[in-house]
């Protein structure tokens, strides 16, 4: 039962206001439910622009985006928050806020105005919480943690939302190597126990290739590729988008991309 | 060896004339500020910023040039006698509190006779070369002593000795009316400032002619100027009279009606009275005195009519009527 | 622990609230002010109508009222923006309501002497914020920079006109509006009361309901409006209760600072960031400590010092001293 709740994104276009060139151009793919999708692309791609109208922070002037079938763009800003939960790169914020209290904050939009969170708020958030797998530093301060931590309590908090769609804009930028895998894992688990729709944009192809279930490729604002990444990331591809020469290397069945460092140096 | 006590005679002799010139034609002053002050006497030339009430008290009009914004705005008695005689106006060189110190150098002025309220700009005027004098008389001596400093500075000092019997005058007649009042029967009075909570202390005229009108200051124990106190302390105190700034915001119906006010005597009894709006540094201190002193006491006082006196006295000492200046009163 | 403190904290302004009442110029024993009293309340012990009974209920007990109030809603007030603004550096007077008061009062007194300086205070105050607000609209949208940007420009200009009011007249008048602008409960009354508590509770109450949302909005606009929250209307919503309380308390009191910078920060200190916590007690602490500081006030010495003095003299180091204990954690980083 329940609708299909892909994330469709149809012939999406968009400039600054005030500019003459478009950011995205005409970008078309589609996420699919209890799958982690994963958007790649050179600096300048446009992926932090798709994230930004995927999420309703901007407008495109021209394409659709579809949630289940339906076009979220004119709902509330309440109502946008039940759809798509946005997990936004790690920062500091300015008072130390416990660990509980920011994964409580996803459930903004299901507090009212005049009201402090709820019992069943505060169940969604300890749930939240032990699929993330950090109880342990559920009352330590926010500001206290290790990155790595800190981006888990953000993916808590965007579980706690209970939204069908998650959002994830390049989770492991600041994160060193362990934390970058354990937070994928994490990711990856989660879209298949909540059986949500997830969307990650990457730097790292490798990181598609180890974690995602589909990938977009985007290059100067267009999608250029899309698809299961073991047969979308290829040396040709690789060549083309981010003019590396690489060779793909197999090992037990994981694939990586390997630069070959004669033609770069 | 007469000769030579001829010559020495001759020598002390013209030492004497010289000294005695040279004593005539100039005066060191320490100032409110504690500066000396040399200045060529008498002066021909001077600015009057605050003290501008003794200028028709010692008729200083040839030898003042000009005067801050007050006298003309707020003072009766300068707008009485300049809108009488409207070639006596000076021109204005900006506020009391905020002298404009380019109006000041236009004038040329040989002499500043200033308040110490804002010492920056004393200093101010001090650098571009003009001589300032600060003056903040803080009791009746004081008071003398500055006007007595006036009459000196512009070679007015008979006309500064008879301003000041003319007050003495006054002042006596009250001494001799409330020696007889002995001590448990004398009346506590306070006077309030800008706020109603704002009293005047032991420092300043204010309080010695409370002491001359024959009343008792009970802030006169505290060692300032002016104290904010609460209105239980005021309350502690119960004056027998209350006496409000003439220039206060706020009049005897705000105390009456004001029913935190209500126990104190001076409230339950009605007497609390507004002062006159007149200058304090000036010798029209005598008539305010008298004020006080017929309020505290009217019953030594049911023969004296306060507007004769007054007005004898504003013809001795300013030259013009009483009854005359009051029309300029309400500003 | 934390429990215990933050009930303390709590429960303060009563218990510093209580004594004040016992304090004073005019000795009044403490049985006399106890059955003063009882006498107001229940009706019982007949007393007379002795000045004792003015002290305690028409000035003292007005007078602790009032502080307490004003402490309240300074304090809350402070906390709000602090959440509004990011900064734990923002205090209540940032948008200009200070300066709106001021400009309210100074020409009331100055040239309008007709109208009742409070209500004056209190318009000028308002439209002094909505003023920061209007300028701050750039292409339909408000960030946090230009509305702080702009309510610094405002107080500028507001505060620039008082300049010119003060300049203009009269020195009498001039000492009647400095006189306000210092600040003091030395004139409270029951009326300030009156006039004062609709509005300040008209502010603080609904704050006090929407205070779990200032978490989410402190943690940025965009990351607020992807977790659901309206930030351009609940930020509408949370300056104007805020503005509403603020002007209210500066109409009535003048103007006193430190305690709306002080007293929320030092709270968060002693038990956090979260709102839920922090706002009502921030808002008792700053009741208690505006108590305190104008019962010291007008105990330390036979004439009244401007609690302005006293929250900056007593609040200063006393802040200091946590932020050296605090070290890192004081602010959080």
């Amino acid at each position: 039962m329940g609708k299909i709740m892909n994330l469709e994104v149809e012939s999406l276009a968009f400039r600054h206001r005030g500019q003459q060139e478009d950011v995205l151009r005409s970008v078309t793919f589609t996420a699919h439910q209890g799958d982690v999708t994963a958007i790649l692309g050179p600096n300048g791609s446009g992926k932090s622009t798709l994230f930004k109208c995927i999420v309703g922070l901007w407008n495109p002037y021209e394409g659709e985006i579809k949630v289940g079938g339906k076009n979220p763009s004119k709902f509330s800003v309440r109502e946008r928050a039940r759809l798509f939960a946005t997990v936004p790169q790690d920062h500091e914020p300015p008072f130390p806020y416990s660990v509980l209290d920011v994964v409580l904050m996803g459930r903004a939009s299901y507090v009212g105005i005049f009201s402090s969170p709820k019992r069943k708020d505060y169940e969604a958030a300890e749930e939240a919480i032990s699929l993330v797998g950090i109880e342990h530093i559920k009352d330590k301060p926010y500001t206290g943690i290790s990155g790595g931590e800190r981006q888990l309590t953000l993916i808590a908090r965007a579980i706690a939302q209970s939204a069908p769609v998650m959002v994830l804009d390049e989770p492991t930028s600041h994160l060193d190597f362990r934390n970058q895998l354990k937070v994928l894992s994490t990711v990856r688990s989660i879209s298949r126990e909540r059986n949500i729709t997830v969307l990650v944009t990457l730097h790292d192809p490798n990181l598609a290739l180890l974690f995602a279930d589909r990938v977009a490729i985007l290059k100067e604002g267009y999608v250029v590729a899309e698809g299961d990444p073991k047969s979308v990331i290829t040396e040709d591809l690789i060549s083309k988008v981010y003019g590396v020469e690489t060779r793909i290397i197999s090992s037990d069945g994981t694939r990586l991309i390997c630069p070959v460092m004669g033609e770069l140096t | 060896m007469v000769y030579r006590a001829y010559i020495k005679v001759l020598a002390l002799f013209l030492s004497l004339i010289w000294v005695g010139a040279l004593d005539a034609s100039t005066f060191t002053l320490t100032d409110k500020l504690g500066r000396t002050v040399t200045v060529n006497v008498p002066v021909k030339r001077a600015v009057i910023v605050i003290s501008y009430e003794l200028i028709p008290a010692m008729n200083l009009w040839n030898q003042v040039i000009g005067v801050s914004r007050w006298a003309e705005e707020h003072c009766d008695l300068y707008k009485a006698i300049v809108r009488e005689n409207p070639s006596l106006r000076k021109p204005n060189v900006g506020a009391g509190s905020d002298v404009n110190v380019e109006a000041v150098l236009k004038l040329y002025p040989g002499l500043v006779i200033t308040w110490t309220y804002n010492p920056g700009t004393i200093r101010f005027l001090e650098q571009k070369g003009i001589k300032v004098i600060g003056i903040y008389p803080d009791s009746l001596t004081e008071l003398y002593d500055v006007m007595r400093m006036h009459g000196k500075l512009f070679g007015k000092e008979k006309e500064a000795e008879e301003d000041i019997a003319g007050m003495e005058k006054i002042f006596n007649l009250i001494k001799k009316r409330v020696s007889k009042i002995p001590p448990e029967k004398r009346k506590k009075a306070i006077h309030l400032g800008g706020k109603p909570t704002t009293v005047s202390c032991g420092v300043g005229v204010t309080n010695d002619i409370i002491n001359i009108a024959g009343g008792i200051n009970p802030a006169g124990s505290i060692n300032t100027r002016n104290a904010d106190v609460s209105i239980e302390k005021i309350i502690q105190w119960n004056p027998d009279a209350i006496f409000i700034w003439g220039s206060a915001g706020y009049n005897e119906s705000w105390l009456y009606g004001n029913s935190q006010w209500r126990y104190i005597k001076a409230v339950k009894e009605k007497r609390v009275y507004k002062l006159p709006r007149w200058s304090t540094w000036s010798p029209r201190l005598a008539p305010i005195a008298l004020y006080i002193a017929m309020k505290l006491y009217p019953e030594q006082f049911q023969d004296v009519n306060f507007e004769e006196v007054a007005d004898r006295f504003y013809k001795k000492v300013f030259g013009i009527s009483y009854y005359k200046v009051r029309q300029y009163e309400g500003y | 622990m934390k429990g215990i403190k933050a009930l303390i904290i709590l429960i303060s302004p009563i218990f510093i609230g209580w004594p004040a009442l016992f304090l004073g110029a005019y000795g009044v024993t403490p049985f006399m002010v106890l059955k003063i009293l009882l006498n107001e309340t229940l009706h019982i012990f007949e007393i007379g109508d002795i000045p004792e009974k003015a002290i305690i209920t028409d000035i003292r007990l007005p007078r602790v009222i009032l502080a307490g109030l004003v402490g309240a809603c300074l304090s809350g007030a402070g906390v709000t923006l602090q959440g509004i603004f990011r900064n734990p550096l923002v205090d209540p007077f940032i948008l200009g309501v200070s300066a709106g008061a001021a400009f309210g009062c100074a020409i009331t007194i100055g040239f309008l002497s007709s109208f009742p300086i409070q209500f004056m205070a209190f318009i000028f105050a308002v439209s002094a914020v909505v003023i920061a607000y209007t300028v701050a609209r750039t292409q339909g949208e408000i960030s946090r920079l230009p509305l702080i940007l702009s309510g610094v420009i405002v107080s500028a200009f507001f505060t620039a006109l008082v300049s010119i009011v003060k300049f203009l007249v009269d020195p009498h008048k001039l000492q009647s509006i400095v006189y306000w602008l210092m600040g003091s409960f030395s004139l409270a009354d029951w009326r300030h009361v009156r006039i004062s508590f609709p509005f300040i509770m008209a502010g603080l109450v609904p704050i006090f309901f929407m205070r779990w949302r200032l978490n989410v909005l402190s943690m940025g606009e965009e990351e607020a409006r992807t977790l659901g929250v309206n930030v351009k209307r609940d930020r509408i919503l949370f300056i104007a209760f805020s503005t509403l309380a603020v002007a209210s308390a500066v109409s009535v009191c003048g103007i006193i600072g430190w305690v709306g910078l002080m007293v929320p920060h030092l709270v968060r200190m002693l038990v956090g960031p979260d709102h839920r916590i922090l706002l009502p007690l921030a808002i008792s602490g700053g009741a208690s400590f505006m108590i305190a500081a104008d019962t010291l006030s007008r105990t330390l010495t036979t004439f009244d010092i401007p609690v302005g003095i006293i929250t900056a003299l007593t609040g200063a180091p006393f802040f200091i001293y946590l932020m050296r204990k605090g070290g890192k954690e004081a602010w959080g980083r």
